[in-house]
């Protein structure tokens, strides 16, 4: 077991009433495996996010990370944004080298490891390149890259295609895929936070449903589809529907 | 074809007004120096000769004070925007420097500074860095704090998921976020710099007026010059070309640098930076040059972001940490220390202001009240003249891109142009040759002195508030063919709000500060006069005399008198801020906002 957040909930201090946004949440998250949390807006998808990363701490209860207590942010972790979040000011390039300079790794081995990711998301050519000069698609295999390239032991992604056009989001998505399976990269454990269903289907092992307000966990599907999935296969669509249900129901 | 053709057109534009507005001040220049040689050839030439070393002199000091305050506005900025606790007290009391008019009281505080510095030309040359620095340094500051507040939610979460502290924070996110705001903020610091300048070049106390070699002491020694007239338009010229020639050479191709800086959130269909960056890409001379500096920049922003490297060793970042007892203590210690020197400050001051005052009161004080009362009605008048011709121009301007930068560029090079620079001009049509008479001329002559401290506040930020305007709501207006009377009432009108008030709010303290020169002009030996704050606070530093309403003031008297009123005045205007301006901006910022 890799990750461990342990009945928590986080409450808002905010001017008036204090809003709890997760209530009592208990989750375990293995090495090797694609999680991905459904749910609908606002019901603390993304919170639960970043108390897996330690961007912030719990209000109540403890996450652990290989069954230690987390204190802080944890660096294991990479997170990929729904919005990018590329700093405008820099290349491609320095965006992805930007988290292995903060790990003070040497700059030939940082340049050297920039090289092999822009490689494998395939943004060749575009190493000078600045953010405003790429489409959407581009600008997120860059976040992607940059993620990747710190080799993480949990990669984190917020909605990561949810702000790109269809087509463009259906290649990403089998790029995933096939970085996630290829046994020469770090990369094997994600968690990865939906709004989209039939995403969360195509690409998971296990769907965990997120619902309510305050937000707790109402199901926690595994999908026994073996790769590649077909979307139209009455499996495939027998899940979706299933999880729809149960989002319907909330 | 056509928009070939418009390509063609927008790459002389600048260039055009540029070079016709060069054209014309040298023929002014010309006119002028012609005027004059036949009679005092010698010395005019000589001055002229004497220009480019005083201009030297004023951009030295007022590059002294920018870099005084831009470390300033990044310290503090930096400071105030990581700790909110802090930010409660510093916002304030900064919100009260910037809206204090310092130059009513620069005369007092220079002698006071100089006198502190044992005299001299050092002396004066350190108090008046210094005193330009105060009209600087506070936007600046706001600037960033603002910058920093307002970086995009996942870009910080990115920056901590990463692990990027310290200096690699610093210098890859901290202050590159601040480039654009801290620009565009630099360009206003200096317009206010060059106008204090003009009021700390020279230095009178009693009788004896010293003053510094420079463009601010040239252009407020024309006006008592044998021959005013010429010395006014040569003065105002020489500081024509130094700020165009700033506006081109550097706030250009640093405007172009900054692009880079810029977070993409908003999409405006015409900002003034797409203008700049059609400008830099296709303008012909001023863009050799330019890039010299722009490559440079760009060459020198790579070298820190390539060289700067973190040191996050462990993996899991802790959080700051609760601090230890003695830590604790320590906190509560340094802040028990500052509440001391702030009280022990107020007390002091408090003394000090009781004992200046009490005794000395002279039948001035009385007029205090009535003086602001006066004073802030003029400035009321030079708004609503300055509305009367802004707003009908914005409006016709606002769909003709380049008339449109046009105005904004000659905008900002006439609001550097000092009330004081052009007393030669509104003396002599107003006072001399319209012979309308020593109330109703000095009145005029006086609110369009004012004016021009405010008007281009106004233009300016309406300006920027149309630029922002996004494109679609202007095409729905069009699509669904509403009248042009319409249209100013449903969308431009409500659009410009916001930053109209700004303007207001910045246009009243452009006025409060030109008072001390539009009030009590000085011109060929003359005294023009009219009642009202900036006269008393110029009476108080001893720069104008009292008139038939009192007898000379003793230097005691003098110091009540100036204590009085900048404390009166700045009550007025801080508690002005806060009821009126302050609920006015909520009100229109919450109601008008444009929000997707």
């Amino acid at each position: 077991m890799l990750m461990k957040l342990d009945n928590v909930s986080k409450i808002y201090q905010t001017d008036g009433p204090p809003a709890t946004v997760l209530a009592d949440i208990s989750l375990e998250i293995n090495s090797n495996e694609f999680v991905c949390i459904v749910g609908p807006s606002g019901s603390g998808k993304s919170t639960t996010l970043r108390l897996i990363n330690g961007l912030m701490p719990p209000s109540v209860g403890r996450v652990y990370f290989k069954d230690k207590p987390m204190a802080g942010i944890n660096l294991q972790c990479a997170m990929v944004f729904q919005n990018f979040a590329l700093l405008p000011w820099l290349t491609v390039t320095q965006n992805i080298t930007l988290g292995l300079e903060a790990r003070n790794i040497p700059r030939a081995d940082a340049m050297k490891k920039a090289a092999l990711y822009i490689d494998k998301v395939g943004l060749d050519g575009f190493e000078g390149a600045y953010p405003r000069e790429l489409s959407g698609g581009m600008k997120q295999r860059v976040g992607l890259a940059r993620a990747l390239a710190i080799e993480p032991e949990l990669l984190l992604m917020d909605e990561p295609f949810s702000a790109l056009d269809p087509l463009t989001s259906i290649n990403l998505r089998e790029e995933l895929l096939d970085i996630w399976a290829d046994p020469n990269l770090a990369v094997s454990t994600v968690v990865m936070v939906t709004h989209n269903i039939e995403e969360a289907v195509e690409l998971a092992d296990r769907v965990v449903l997120v619902a309510g307000r305050p937000g707790r966990i109402v199901a926690d599907i595994e999908i026994a589809i073996p790769r590649p999935r077909n979307k139209n296969a009455d499996a495939f669509t027998r899940y979706v529907d299933s999880v729809f249900s149960l989002m319907a129901e909330c | 074809m056509a928009a070939d053709a418009t390509i063609e057109a927008q790459r002389h534009t600048v260039g055009y007004w540029v070079g016709l507005l060069l054209l014309l001040l040298g023929a002014a220049f010309l006119a002028g120096v012609l005027h004059h040689t036949s009679r005092h050839y010698s010395h005019v030439s000589s001055v002229i000769w004497q220009l480019p070393v005083d201009a030297a002199w004023s951009i030295m000091r007022m590059l002294l004070a920018y870099l005084l305050s831009l470390a300033f506005a990044l310290i503090v900025g930096i400071y105030a925007a990581g700790r909110p606790r802090s930010a409660r007290f510093i916002i304030p009391i900064l919100d009260i420097l910037q809206s204090v008019p310092i130059v009513t009281f620069f005369p007092a505080a220079l002698a006071v500074a100089v006198n502190l510095m044992g005299g001299g030309t050092f002396g004066m040359n350190v108090a008046a860095i210094f005193l330009v620095f105060t009209g600087m340094a506070w936007n600046m500051a706001f600037s960033v704090y603002e910058s920093l507040r307002s970086i995009p939610r996942d870009i910080r979460e990115c920056a901590e998921a990463l692990g990027i502290r310290g200096t690699q924070r610093l210098l890859t996110i901290t202050i590159p976020s601040c480039v654009p705001g801290l620009l565009y903020n630099s360009i206003l610091s200096w317009t206010a710099g060059w106008f204090a300048l003009t009021a700390c070049e020279i230095l009178t106390v009693g009788n004896k007026s010293t003053s510094l070699p420079g463009l601010g002491s040239f252009i407020a020694n024309a006006n008592n010059s044998a021959n005013p007239f010429v010395m006014g338009l040569v003065g105002v010229a020489a500081l024509l070309s130094v700020v165009v020639g700033i506006e081109i050479f550097i706030w250009r191709p640093l405007g172009v640098w900054a692009q880079r800086f810029r977070y993409e959130m908003t999409v405006s269909t015409m900002s003034r930076d797409s203008a700049l960056l059609r400008w830099y890409q296709q303008g012909r001379f001023p863009r050799f040059l330019s890039r010299v500096l722009v490559v440079s920049l760009n060459r020198l922003s790579n070298a820190v972001f390539t060289r700067v490297r973190g040191s996050s060793l462990r993996m899991i970042l802790p959080r700051r940490e609760a601090p230890g007892y003695a830590a604790r203590a320590v906190a509560v210690a340094v802040r028990l220390a500052g509440w001391a020197l702030a009280a022990a400050v107020v007390v002091g001051g408090i003394y000090y202001g009781w004992t200046t005052i009490r005794g000395h009161y002279s039948p001035l004080t009385g007029y205090i009240p009535l003086a602001i009362g006066l004073s802030f009605l003029r400035i009321a008048v030079a708004y609503l003249l300055s509305l009367l011709w802004t707003v009908p121009l914005v409006l016709w301007a606002y769909r003709k891109p380049r008339v449109f930068r046009g105005l904004s560029s000659v905008s900002q090079v006439l609001a550097s142009l000092p009330a004081i620079s052009l007393t030669f001009l509104v003396i002599n049509i107003f006072v001399i040759h319209l012979h309308l008479g020593h109330f109703w001329g000095v009145e005029i002559a006086g609110e369009i002195l004012l004016m021009n401290g405010v008007q281009w506040y106004v233009l300016f930020n309406m300006l920027g508030g149309l630029s922002r305007l996004p494109g679609d709501l202007i095409e729905v207006c069009d699509a669904m063919g509403l009248s042009r009377w319409k249209k100013f009432r449903s969308l431009l009108a409500p659009a410009i709000m916001p930053s109209l008030l700004t303007g207001t709010v910045t246009a009243f303290g452009g006025g409060w500060n030109t008072l001390v020169f539009s009030e009590a002009i000085q011109y060929a030996g003359h005294q023009y006069n009219v009642m009202g704050i900036g006269w008393l606070l110029d009476v108080a530093s001893g720069s104008a005399s009292p008139g038939h309403y009192a007898p000379p003031l003793s230097s005691h008297q003098q110091g009540a008198l100036l204590l009085m009123g900048v404390g009166a005045l700045m009550v007025f205007i801080v508690v002005f801020n806060r009821f009126v301006w302050r609920r006015l901006q909520a009100w229109a910022s919450d109601r008008f906002r444009i929000e997707y």
